[in-house]
């Protein structure tokens, strides 16, 4: 049982804002991944909730009781870092053991545990090696078995993954999603690459500077960002994201100027006219006939196999990315015409841009 | 195949290899040579067997200048480890005007020996030494480290502890510099309170730095000189006489190069078993700890 409040976090180191109040729920058993790039505060956020860092303006709430001043050790956690943190002396059974031995938890007791956690992690032939002996892969999963060995009811990961290499990185991310089916313990991950925010969360926070962007589940993120920031985040390829003006609002619909073109599009979140941002995800344009278009020269092909993504100079020297099924029968400096449908444009007010 | 490599080798290795052999393997078997002789001034060496061994290991100013070096091993560098260590703990907490701090423990190391000792005679001089006048405002016994020769002993004690702390501080202080915070932050989330923490993550992180900052300072002490020397003499009466210092009065003082020689192959052998003895039990205890 693990529910998590913060209230009004902030969060400064000698004199400069990191954290610049955050208010978020964490319901009990969630997976929520705090995501965004480099410096926006999203590792800070963990050691705050962790008990490392201190809270500077604001109140952390556990279970519904304000927990501030709560010592790391009381707070039922475990926290898995981007680094391991591994204690270079000691076994991987003694690793993982170590909390346990610090509340002199009965030998056998320890045992018993430790090997529980060894078996889920398959880990049982490494127990009585050293951290210097043993793979990065290795290593990350004595971290978690370290936590796991706790019982925590809140996990925090801090970039468990980012010093893997991308196939363990996939196998590792799987054994992860699979803890929290196995366990249903709240856990907390901290990353700054979206593809396992979107695999993994339940709910992702983006973060940006320091301030929550927007919450919500995957999908919901995907289809309904609230602001170029997510938009641009969340999706890969980046969102195309072209600066545009409103000239006139009518009930829904909007009338913007494209490149130059009058069209007339869902309003979405503009409610006045004026400047705005046009975003359109690069697997909404296509090869077949739509209603709005953009033309252009092919500037870059890169063909994946399952799809071919394509960039395309557009008159005025703007760059649009598109992401076209198959392999698309395209050649460099080629003059294109991509599609798009109405329901594909994203429209945010000029202002909202973090 | 390996010979002639080593052939081809030689003439590259040969300068350092006859440096070595000339500045320390000749004088050494020099020495062995000698300590099987009775030589002195202006009389040519006869071989005696090991009889110099005999009269050395027999003498009671060598027991009694053995047991002193010993007592102040023991004593001195202990107490120096516990303060270096203290001391790299609380530099790495972080102190206020810790660059100045710095500079000002590691000055011991750049004052000539010669005017430490002379520093420290002054500060502790029996009738003008701002120390002896300051115990004696707080009304505390002033050391009598001039005729009293346990209080000589603490003198030399002392002095030599200030002299090669900044030795071990900085061996410590780097070792513990080099422990990454993440492993206190893992173990404060373990539930690890400071004192366990210090034991259990610092204390054998710390074993190999303090084990080689041990085995130097075994060494190094074994060989005190200056600092006896300097300040007693050995004196009064011969009472704080350490090996180096009994060595020195069989050779220079009475000429007689066979003890000396014999002398300082003892003090090879006894600080070679001294320190292995320790770092093994010292080895053995890192490697289970925890």
């Amino acid at each position: 049982m693990a529910r998590l409040k913060l209230s009004g976090i902030k969060k400064n180191f000698a004199g400069v804002d990191v954290i610049k109040g955050v208010d978020l729920d964490i319901e009990d058993g969630e997976f929520v991944v705090f995501v965004g790039p480099s410096g926006c505060g999203k590792s800070t956020l963990l050691r705050l909730i962790a008990g490392l860092d201190e809270i500077s303006v604001g109140t952390l709430e556990l279970n519904g009781k304000v927990s501030n001043d709560v010592p790391s050790r009381d707070r039922g956690i475990a926290m898995v870092f981007q680094s391991y943190a591994l204690y270079p002396h000691l076994t991987v059974a003694q690793n993982m053991g170590f909390s346990l031995s610090l509340r002199k938890t009965p030998k056998a007791e320890i045992e018993e545990k430790v090997n529980q956690a060894a078996k889920i992690l398959q880990l049982d032939h490494l127990l009585e090696r050293k951290p210097s002996q043993l793979s990065g892969g290795q290593r990350q999963r004595v971290a978690i078995g370290r936590a796991i060995v706790r019982q925590p009811s809140i996990f925090l990961f801090d970039e468990p993954l980012s010093n893997l290499d991308a196939a363990l990185r996939m196998d590792t991310r799987a054994e992860i999603a699979k803890l929290h089916r196995d366990f249903a313990a709240t856990m907390i991950y901290v990353t700054h690459d979206q593809v396992e925010a979107m695999t993994l969360a339940d709910k992702i926070v983006v973060l940006n500077g320091g301030l929550v962007q927007q919450v919500g589940a995957p999908m919901e993120l995907y289809e309904n960002p609230c602001n170029p920031f997510v938009a641009g985040f969340i999706g890969s390829p980046k969102m195309n994201l072209f600066e545009t003006r409103v000239t006139a609002l009518d009930g829904a619909m909007a009338t913007l100027d494209l490149l130059g073109v009058p069209v007339s599009v869902p309003a979405r979140r503009v409610s006045a006219p004026g400047a705005a941002i046009f975003g359109l995800r690069p697997q909404a344009l296509s090869l077949n006939a739509g209603p709005f278009s953009f033309s252009g020269q092919v500037s870059l092909i890169e063909r994946m196999g399952p799809e071919t993504v394509i960039n395309l100079l557009l008159p005025g020297g703007k760059t649009l990315i598109a992401v076209l099924p198959g392999n698309a029968d395209l050649r460099l400096d080629q003059s294109v015409t991509l599609f798009f449908a109405a329901e594909d444009i994203h429209l945010f007010p000029a202002d909202t841009k973090n | 195949m390996k010979t002639s490599s080593l052939w081809r080798m030689m003439p590259l290795l040969a300068p350092t290899q006859l440096l070595l052999i000339s500045v320390i393997v000749i004088p050494s078997i020099y020495v062995v040579w000698l300590s099987f002789h009775a030589s002195t001034y202006g009389q040519a060496a006869t071989f005696v067997g090991i009889e110099n061994y005999i009269r050395v290991l027999g003498d009671p100013g060598f027991h009694s200048a053995l047991w002193n070096t010993v007592v102040l091993v023991v004593v001195a560098v202990h107490l120096e480890l516990l303060i270096a260590l203290g001391m790299a703990l609380l530099f790495n907490s972080g102190l206020w005007g810790r660059r100045f701090l710095l500079v000002a423990v590691l000055a011991p190391y750049a004052v000539s020996e010669v005017v430490a000792v002379a520093m420290w005679r002054f500060l502790f001089d029996q009738g003008v030494g701002p120390i002896t006048v300051l115990l004696n405002a707080l009304g505390l016994p002033a050391l009598e480290w001039s005729y009293e020769p346990s209080h000589a002993m603490i003198m030399i004690a002392v002095l030599t502890i200030w002299m090669h702390l900044p030795f071990t501080f900085v061996i410590l202080y780097a070792a513990r510099l080099a422990l990454p915070s993440d492993l206190y932050e893992a173990a404060r989330i373990d539930g690890a309170t400071r004192l366990q923490s210090f034991r259990r993550v610092t204390m054998p992180l710390l074993g190999p730095a303090i084990l080689v900052a041990l085995l130097f300072r075994y060494i190094f002490a074994f060989r005190m000189f200056s600092e006896v020397w300097l300040l007693t003499g050995g004196g009064p009466a011969r009472t704080t006489e350490v090996v180096a210092v009994y060595l020195y009065q069989e050779a220079f003082t009475y000429s007689a190069f066979g003890p000396a020689s014999a002398t300082a192959w003892i003090m090879v052998a006894v600080s070679m078993l001294l320190a292995s003895g320790y770092i093994l039990l010292l080895r053995r205890q890192v490697k289970n700890a925890a």
